[in-house]
């Protein structure tokens, strides 16, 4: 399981948070970032670079955490986000779990989004473009009841994808290998 | 993200560049501030939005774009957003914009 990689200074009861709800034997990568490291834009460059090649389009995969970040950061008023990806045969799911949970709107919103239709752009746009724009990349989008839980599924084809991913996660592994011995 | 103005004539290109999200989010307020400002007061009749240096966008800039678009409109003034790069281009595809704005690639 990989490591949980920190951005800002995340309180450890949210890190502990994070790491319950998210534990997943399969987790390629998690990530907890603190309220201001959500309004940094380099660690979205940073994830990006994280994630291994391929598994995405990167304008994608890019686009896909900056709505769920802006959702957190602007409208959910998160202290702490956590972010968790893992892969099975042809589905990436990423997994964002956040402190405290997203306003009840978010469901509304969704569920709007969901009707296929986009706003009307000559009046106020409810609930804005993130979860229209989140749907078309995603194969499938679900909040938990407890709405901590904002989760997308992504369809990737499984064989053009598995060599570069078990490199990527070999070589991971060796860097890793390679920080412990150098201690 | 940054952004030059150029006023040509009775039109006003705005040259952007960088990447557009809502972490820029005091810069996008300001840009709809001057545009509409400009817009408002009979200064310009055209706006151009040159996108060429633009490298990423969100959903929140498109709703910056959406508000000037819409107060543009209402001063029956005209609007294009002009050299998007492919990603750029694609999202607005996405979301459908080009059913309300001219996109000229």
């Amino acid at each position: 399981m990989a490591e949980i990689r920190l951005f800002g200074t995340p309180d450890f009861r949210h890190i502990k948070a994070v790491r319950e709800a998210g534990f997943h034997s399969g987790n390629f990568y998690m990530a907890v970032m603190d309220g201001t490291a959500l309004w940094d834009p380099a660690v979205l460059d940073v994830i990006t670079g994280d994630f291994p090649p391929r598994l995405l389009p990167e304008t994608n995969l890019y686009l896909a955490l900056v709505e769920c970040i802006a959702n957190a950061a602007l409208h959910g008023n998160a202290e702490a986000l956590g972010l968790f990806a893992r892969k099975r045969s042809g589905v990436l799911l990423i997994s964002f779990f956040q402190t405290p949970p997203m306003a009840g709107i978010v469901v509304e919103v969704l569920r709007l989004a969901r009707s296929g239709a986009l706003p009307d752009y000559t009046c106020d746009l409810p609930g804005g473009l993130g979860f229209p724009i989140l749907l078309r990349l995603a194969e499938k989008i679900t909040i938990s009841h407890d709405r901590t839980r904002l989760q997308l599924w992504f369809r990737i084809a499984p064989e053009k994808n598995a060599v570069g991913f078990l490199t990527w996660l070999l070589g991971k592994r060796r860097n890793h290998a390679a920080a412990a011995r150098s201690v | 993200m940054a952004f030059k103005f150029r006023r040509e004539g009775n039109e006003l290109a705005v040259y952007v560049s960088g990447a557009l999200t809502f972490h820029q989010h005091a810069e996008g307020e300001q840009l709809v501030y001057q545009i509409t400002t400009l817009v408002d007061q009979g200064e310009v009749n055209s706006v151009r939005l040159n996108f060429a240096e633009v490298t990423r966008m969100d959903s929140h800039w498109l709703g910056v774009l959406i508000r000037v678009l819409r107060r543009v409109r209402e001063k029956n003034a005209g609007f294009v957003i002009e050299k998007p790069a492919v990603n750029i281009k694609k999202l607005f595809e996405m979301v459908e914009l080009n059913r309300i704005a001219e996109i000229r690639t």
